[in-house]
């Protein structure tokens, strides 16, 4: 037996079937795929699959790939230790 | 015109659909629950996770407690595996001030027969090995809390309450509300729906939604923010609490640490923006307590409400004036762990049945008699 599984996800492991069929139990909105498989959210931040849930996105639901919204960009854009973001001065007054 | 229902709902979070969940167990199934946004966009799918019943005040303990063992049995009854772990909380104090007020909130705990304990420095680090002893005098703590992951709980709510005939439509925003006869005829961005009962259960947006039937809702958003670092592997047991400045932070399922911290109230603000102090002070706050931890680093943070009330309890109640509609809101930022109850006392008060607990402290009227008691343990 061959077990083909297709990634889109590389951090959080979601493949192209996987995906699909979140989109045809009713989850069509790219927040709500984003929400039930995690794709997008480990620690590249989307930055390889947002196209590819995109592009599937329009497949499955017939609306132009122009159309699909990307999910909400979280800041930091890129992983930032802690112990950076702790050493960062606060040079604003009355602090 | 043809959109009817039995019951509308407005809001698909956590308070929304265990109502809905908790109707369905009764037999009423006619029910449309109304978003204005994708499914459970608002609090609910923004929060922590932490699920505790340390609590200072019966009323909460007894939700608390309540809502516990009914997320024990909802995953094999929903099939959604949303990782409840009662890995326990852990409250840290700084002061012996802080210290007294936990051992005075255990004794009462001890009570509901919560079982909580008070610890030293070494207790608690044998409960959690990478804290930085200088930074605290000892804590309580309590293994039947815990935290589990929202996002497969709406989604095990959502596809439960579809499969037995509830309508849920996103992207239908609730514009306006009218009085009839019969009930109420709702505007909504998707055409008009009439419902002879209603519930308002939209989070931070609910006293802007109760002020359509001409109710004044004295609750109000407050923008809380909250973060998530890379996935690491699994060393954290209990939700980290400090007393202080609420901060808390627990690892949730996928590896990752999850935390915020209480910020200066800033006033009303989009909840969508994420700020840089956040980052910096909720940084700080991580690597003072675990030095360990700086270089871990941190993915994504983002942002959500907390509907304050003003004694930081739910508001459960009629919305006066306006026979047949209720309003659930209020949470200030534990309305998640208390759900499962919430949705069972709006269940019974939307069916005229007896809710399981006395909805006495949960009504409005409770702040015109003055003899308010504020809830002592509100984190973040
Ligand atoms: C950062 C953060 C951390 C938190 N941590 C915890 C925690 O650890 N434990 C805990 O128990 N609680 C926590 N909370 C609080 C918890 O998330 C909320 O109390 C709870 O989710 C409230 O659920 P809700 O259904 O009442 O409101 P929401 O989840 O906000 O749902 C209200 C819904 O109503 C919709 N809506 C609004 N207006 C309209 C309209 N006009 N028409 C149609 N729909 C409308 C909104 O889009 C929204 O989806 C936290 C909250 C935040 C922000």
């Amino acid at each position: 037996m061959v077990v083909v599984k297709r990634f889109v996800c590389m951090c959080e492991d979601v493949t192209v079937d996987e995906l699909r069929s979140v989109i045809r139990r009713g989850y069509a909105d790219i927040e709500e795929v984003k929400r039930i498989t995690g794709i997008g959210t480990g620690p590249c931040q989307g930055k390889q699959c947002l196209h590819l849930l995109r592009k599937i996105l329009s497949e499955e639901t017939g609306v132009p790939m122009k159309d699909v919204p990307t999910t909400t960009l979280r800041p930091p854009v890129v992983p930032v230790p802690f112990g950076q973001l702790a050493a960062v001065e606060d040079d604003r007054e009355g602090r | 015109m043809d959109r009817r229902a039995e019951i509308a709902i407005i809001g698909s979070g956590v308070t929304g659909l265990s109502t809905a969940y908790s109707l369905v167990r009764r037999g009423t199934r006619d029910i449309v629950v109304l978003e204005s946004g994708n499914l459970a966009q608002g609090a609910s799918t923004r929060n922590g996770g932490g699920i505790r019943a340390q609590f200072t005040t019966d009323e909460n303990i007894l939700l608390a407690k309540w809502s516990i063992e009914r997320f024990r049995r909802l995953a094999g009854e929903l099939k959604a595996n949303f990782w409840f772990r009662q890995g326990g909380y852990l409250f840290l104090a700084e002061t012996e001030d802080e210290l007294a007020q936990l051992k005075k909130a255990a004794e009462f705990q001890a009570r509901h027969g919560l079982g909580t304990r008070v610890l030293d420095n070494t207790a608690v680090t044998d409960i959690v090995p990478c804290l930085d002893t200088r930074r605290f005098i000892g804590g309580s703590f309590r293994q039947g809390d815990g935290v589990l992951f929202p996002f497969p709980l709406l989604f095990g709510y959502a596809e439960h309450l579809r499969a037995r005939g509830v309508k849920i439509e996103t992207h239908c925003e609730v514009k306006a509300i009218r009085r009839t006869g019969q009930g109420f005829e709702l505007s909504t961005s998707r055409g008009p729906l009439l419902a002879a009962k209603l519930l308002v259960a939209a989070g931070g947006w609910s006293a802007q939604v109760s002020s359509a039937l001409g109710a004044n809702i004295p609750s109000h958003p407050v923008r809380h923010q909250i973060m998530a670092s890379e996935p690491l592997a699994p060393f954290l047991e209990p939700m980290v609490v400090t007393l202080k400045d609420g901060f808390y932070i627990s690892q949730g399922p996928r590896g990752e640490l999850i935390g915020g911290i209480a910020e200066p109230e800033e006033g009303p603000k989009s909840y969508t923006r994420s700020g840089f102090d956040f980052a910096r002070l909720m940084s700080e706050r991580i690597v003072s307590l675990c030095p360990r931890m700086s270089g871990v680093r941190m993915l994504r943070q983002w942002g959500g409400f907390y509907d304050v009330s003003p004694d930081a309890n739910p508001i459960l109640d009629r919305v006066p004036g306006a026979e047949g509609a209720f309003v659930a809101c209020g949470f200030s930022g534990h309305g998640f762990m208390i759900s499962p109850a919430v949705g069972e006392i709006m269940a019974c008060m939307l069916v005229g049945e007896r809710p399981p607990f006395s909805p006495e402290p949960y009504r409005l009227s409770r702040f015109d008699s003055g003899g308010v008691k504020h809830e002592g343990l509100v984190i973040g």
